[in-house]
């Protein structure tokens, strides 16, 4: 049977390693816990205290309401 | 002609009546008309002293046709020779013209038809006991393409019947690419033809001639496969293979997905002097553990009713140092007017880190809202989420050929039948 199938899908079967690349794309992502189209992280520096609540975080802007 | 049992020449040559030009014949059995390639008269000769001359196809091109008379070629394994050339035009639409080149096979006297229009061939073939039973040709998976009567413009080289009487014959094609199934009807007389579309490759190879001396193609022929179609229902069997395959890794990977910070915390107004009105105290979530690498799903929900909050909120690992930081703006409207409610905004929101490493962590929120708002905020952080968004970005990768090959053969089917009198997507336009 999967032998069958293997050549029923003969004719696309280099295509079916061109699309190992994404597949290899979302196992990397799911080891390395990677979101692959970028996540919500906004810091541009690292803090050097552990612990350090509070000194040194960025991403906080002005916010005018209505 | 001759009568008797003994093998038939492979050819034999008569006079023109009317320019008395010696013209070759190949079925010297079977021919009894002949259109005269040189002064193009039309006549019935078996063997009469005076061959019956009919008239003159005056319209004849002085230039020989792409497939010469005499041409051998080799299809499905079987020699033919070209013997006959009759270019057509339907009855009703005389500019939708084409030529059909009759092939005669001499070792079984067998005919077929070469048809070809803008460039597109076909190989037609009187339907028989032979090949009855062929499941490939069932009337009920065609579709009915074109009906005319068919008129002749001009005709070269010998026929086994009188090619003007199919003046009077009606003729249906339908189709189910790359097959044709043809009807012709005279009266109550109906016969069947059988055809496939035959590739200018596949031409030029069959009789040993270049592709490029081969009619330009136009359009869409009418049994022309779709780009495609020898790998379509592989591909499609490997998209939904892996298809299949990825739904499934996203559940197990749903299913692993573990809980490790589960506090509410409570927003208090910092009484510093310093601090500018609406500002809150700094918050700090208990510390929590991730043995690997991982990326954290961090879901807000705040208790506010028409109220808003900035939260700007570090995840800071308590062995390095190292922060993650991110902002989400909260708001949530709600009312009634004019007798409807509404709402406006979410009371929740998320955030997504990426590789995030193993060590210790706590949170610190920095909360930021109108004065005298002091809302409970419930966190809740996830290790190995599913992330939806590496699910649809694959799985958009995936569909992406698929998808392309639908619309290529999308196209080509509405360019197929925009040829037709029964074209399904007429009413699309």
């Amino acid at each position: 049977m999967l032998e069958n199938l293997l050549n029923f899908l003969r004719p696309v079967r280099f295509y079916a390693l061109l699309l190992l690349l994404p597949l290899a794309w979302f196992a990397w992502g799911t080891a390395t816990g990677t979101r692959l189209l970028g996540d919500d992280n906004e810091s541009t520096e690292t803090l050097n205290a552990p612990g350090s609540g509070g000194h040194g975080h960025a991403g906080r802007g002005l916010y005018f309401h209505k | 002609m001759s009568e008797t049992a003994t093998p038939q020449p492979e050819s034999a040559q008569l006079d023109c009546p009317e320019c008395h030009t010696s013209i070759t014949y190949y079925d010297v059995a079977g021919s009894e008309y002949y259109a005269c390639p040189n002064c193009h008269a039309y006549f019935r000769w078996s063997g009469e002293e005076t061959p019956e001359v009919f008239g003159n196809y005056k319209d004849a091109p002085k230039t020989s046709p792409v497939l010469p008379l005499g041409t051998l070629g080799i299809l499905d394994g079987a020699l033919y020779r070209v013997v006959g050339v009759v270019s057509r035009c339907e009855a009703n639409h005389r500019q939708y013209s084409w030529r059909e080149y009759q092939l005669f096979q001499p070792e079984t006297g067998r005919y077929v038809q070469l048809a070809e229009y803008n460039g597109h061939w076909t190989l037609i073939w009187a339907a028989s006991h032979l090949d009855k039973n062929r499941e490939d040709f069932k009337l009920a998976d065609f579709k009915l393409f074109n009906k005319y009567q068919p008129r002749i413009n001009w005709a070269l080289g010998e026929f086994d019947w009188d090619i003007e009487r199919d003046d009077t014959l009606n003729v249906a094609e339908h189709i189910n690419p790359p097959r044709l199934l043809v009807q012709e009807r005279r009266g109550k007389e109906q016969q069947w033809y059988r055809g496939r579309h035959v590739a200018p490759d596949e031409l030029a190879s069959a009789f040993n001639i270049s592709r490029s001396s081969l009619p330009h193609q136009e359009g869409t022929g009418a049994v022309e496969p779709a780009p495609g179609s020898n790998s379509h229902s592989a591909l499609w069997t490997l998209t939904g293979i892996l298809t299949a395959a990825l739904v499934l890794i996203q559940l197990v990977l749903a299913v692993r997905t573990t809980s490790v910070l589960s506090q509410t915390i409570q927003v208090a107004p910092d009484t510093t002097a310093t601090a500018a009105p609406g500002t809150g105290r700094v918050l700090v979530s208990p510390s929590f553990t991730l043995d690997h690498q991982t990326a954290l799903d961090i879901e807000l929900n705040a208790t506010l009713s028409n109220q808003w909050l900035e939260l700007p909120v570090s995840l800071v690992n308590e062995q390095t140092g190292r922060g993650f930081e991110f902002t989400k703006n909260i708001e949530f409207y709600s009312g009634v007017e004019g007798g409807e409610s509404w709402s406006e905004g979410s009371r929740s929101a998320d955030a997504v880190l990426s590789r995030v490493p193993a060590g210790r962590y706590h949170l610190n929120f920095y909360p930021f809202t109108e004065k005298g708002v002091t809302p409970e905020i419930r966190v809740n952080v996830w290790a190995d989420p599913a992330l939806p968004s590496n699910f649809f970005v694959v799985l958009g990768l995936i569909l992406l050929v698929p998808g392309l090959q639908l619309l290529r053969r999308h196209s080509h089917e509405r360019s197929r039948w925009s040829n037709s009198d029964y074209n399904p997507y007429a009413t699309e336009e």
